[in-house]
């Protein structure tokens, strides 16, 4: 069974492993400096003059400095991976891995900042803050409803994107997999009977995804730990003052026909999609629900480490074709398709912001790769060794940053295609480099073959 | 905002239960600002309430209708102070509106058809009561002409 401990300890090697190297990213110049005379050039007096201009002209900071490249991975270390509200100590070597990832995958500076600023306006009043120093915010493992109304703050007050991965990461993702599923199984995405169970970041990011695609939200049912949003709910006006974003849906769905208090053995009766997004499982999606799904069903469960449901029983109930977020499966989840590129993207054009669009442009570009190479009820979705989708996704978000007058600079899908494949291919000849020549030390344990 | 699909009318017998449902559903709310707020758990209280209204010739009870469905409630009172001019006073004791049917002036209309109402049974003026913290009434009722008139503290015994 997938997951059992196996050969590897990936905890006692981690622990050791990041002890050993004291974290896993440092800064690294990239300009000649070949005697000391040269910093007169980089630092006083020379860099008096990039500064001046800088003064006359804030976004000439996006090229004269290495802001065009450099964001922030933010996070308070409220909900950190399945630890919870952990602090922002224990973030920091999340933050730090996200910012390993930024760099191999996107060829992004990412630079880790976990902070105390729990409340949220002291929370925005620190991205206004330190907005000049970065060219995107990506935040990270923020308690939900706080992350919704952070993000939609953030968007209006910010001139840089601000992306909330646990939200449009995960979102985009699973919107790219159900747009090839549904193509496999002969549907129509905008007219499905879907079911997203969990009401989290990911959930309500991927409702306002789908509804922003075109699909029709009167058929689409959400579900928290007290059944369907539904306006008849009882506590619908507690919702309504709590989490704004949850009686949202209820309103605009309607519960999707269901009856108020629905649980998932009743929403799922005909569904044609289901996306958990919930808690780990298994056992948390039923066997005996997904035989209820209409033909050709579509099971997505998300939940890590263990999905809401495993693979192999959701299909001896009959699912068609079955994703989860976990890597020693099949069709992987995996908001690392998504982030890299889509910050290369806005981050080439030095865009203003990242829309729902920008993100939708993402998961269509994600789907039509695979599709190119050719679906499979076991392949809708890349995978993250796939190198060459970072740099299309990268190209298709900055063709959409471009048409919808978001960005600073000018480009088309062909020429950033070409940056983006330069710029990650540079990053990574450059850390081969460092490899080869033992400037990074080898690992005190051999772990390769695990 | 008018909402021509809207009958707002006196509420009558057969309409008690669920005008009751959405008066419990208006401490569900408010509960939700201030647990001084907090309903009974026994839901007759409401019924009883709003049976009262419908024969009452000091109060009033009013629903909103669309297509057969009651969508929208509100009970005022006629309330003495012999030393006010303003006296007496229709005072709005509960106001609700299902989730689905608001942003769409319908609230507006119980309230105006409220007060219409009660000063044609002699109100001089108009009240309306809801938790101090509750933001979204306020600003409801800033917007209909309405000014903060007096203050109730409570501290629980």
């Amino acid at each position: 069974m997938p997951g059992e401990e196996g050969k590897v300890d990936w905890y006692a090697l981690s622990k050791e492993l990041h002890r050993f190297y004291g974290g896993k990213i440092e800064t690294i110049p990239k300009v000649p400096v070949r005697r000391v005379k040269d910093f007169a050039i980089w630092y006083t007096p020379g860099v008096a003059e990039p500064s001046r201009i800088i003064a006359r002209n804030p976004d000439e900071s996006f090229e004269l400095t290495s802001r065009w490249n450099t964001i922030a991975v933010v996070s308070d270390g409220t909900r950190v991976l399945g630890l919870g509200s952990i602090g922002p100590e224990g973030a920091y070597p999340v933050m730090e891995g996200k910012a390993l990832i930024f760099k191999f995958l996107g060829g992004v500076d990412a630079v880790p900042l976990v902070h105390r600023a729990r409340d949220p306006e002291k929370f925005l009043e620190l991205l206004e803050n330190v907005e000049p120093s970065f060219g995107g915010i990506n935040l990270e493992d923020i308690e939900s409803p706080k992350c919704f109304y952070l993000l939609e703050e953030a968007r209006k007050r910010l001139e840089i994107p601000v992306w909330h991965d646990d939200q449009q990461g995960t979102a985009a993702a699973t919107l790219a997999g159900l747009i090839n599923a549904v193509k496999l199984v002969g549907k129509d995405l905008r007219k499905a009977r879907i079911v997203l169970i969990g009401a989290g970041a990911a959930n309500v990011a991927l409702y306002r995804l789908l509804k922003a695609y075109g699909v029709d939200v009167g058929n689409v049912a959400v579900l928290d730990s007290r059944g369907v949003l539904h306006p008849d709910r009882e506590d619908i006006d507690k919702l309504m003052v709590r989490n704004p974003w949850k009686y949202q849906i209820a309103v605009e769905t309607k519960g999707a026909g269901l009856r108020p208090g629905a649980g998932p053995g009743e929403a799922l009766v005909g569904a044609d999609i289901v996306v958990a997004a919930s808690k780990p499982g298994p056992g948390v999606i039923k066997k005996e629900w997904v035989a209820k799904m209409a033909k050709g069903a579509i099971v997505f469960a998300e939940a890590n480490p263990v999905p809401e449901i495993w693979p192999w029983e959701a299909k001896e109930a009959g699912a068609a074709i079955v994703a989860t977020g976990r890597s020693d499966l099949p069709n992987q989840v995996n908001n690392s398709l998504v982030f890299p590129g889509v910050f290369r993207g806005v981050l080439d054009v030095r865009a203003r912001g990242i829309t729902d669009e920008m993100a939708i442009a993402a998961a269509e570009e994600i789907a039509r790769y695979a599709e190119e190479k050719g679906l499979r009820e076991d392949y809708i979705i890349p995978t993250m060794e796939e190198w060459d989708l970072y740099p299309r996704v990268a190209a298709a978000v900055a063709a959409k940053a471009v048409e919808q007058g978001l960005a600073r600079r000018t480009t088309t899908y062909r020429e950033e295609l070409e940056r983006a494949r330069e710029i990650i291919a540079r990053v990574r000849a450059k850390y081969e480099k460092l490899w080869e020549s033992g400037l990074i030390p080898k690992p005190p344990v051999d772990y390769e073959r695990g | 905002m008018y909402e021509p699909s809207v009958v707002v009318r006196k509420a009558l017998p057969d309409d008690i239960p669920k005008a009751a449902d959405l008066i419990y559903r208006f401490y569900l709310f408010n509960e939700e600002f201030d647990p001084a707020w907090a309903a009974v758990e026994d839901r007759s209280r409401a019924e009883e309430l709003a049976r009262n209204a419908v024969e009452s010739e000091r109060e009033i009870l009013l629903v909103a209708e669309e297509n057969g469905e009651v969508v929208g409630v509100a009970r005022a009172v006629l309330e003495e102070n012999p030393m006010l001019e303003a006296s007496p006073l229709a005072v709005l004791k509960e106001l609700y509106v299902k989730p689905e049917y608001r942003r769409r002036g319908i609230a507006s209309l119980l309230v105006e058809e409220a007060f219409r109402a009660l000063q044609e049974a002699g109100a001089r003026a108009l009240a309306a009561e809801f938790p101090a913290q509750n933001r979204v009434a306020k600003s409801f009722y800033e917007k209909l002409g309405f000014r903060a008139f007096r203050s109730v503290y409570i501290r629980e015994a």
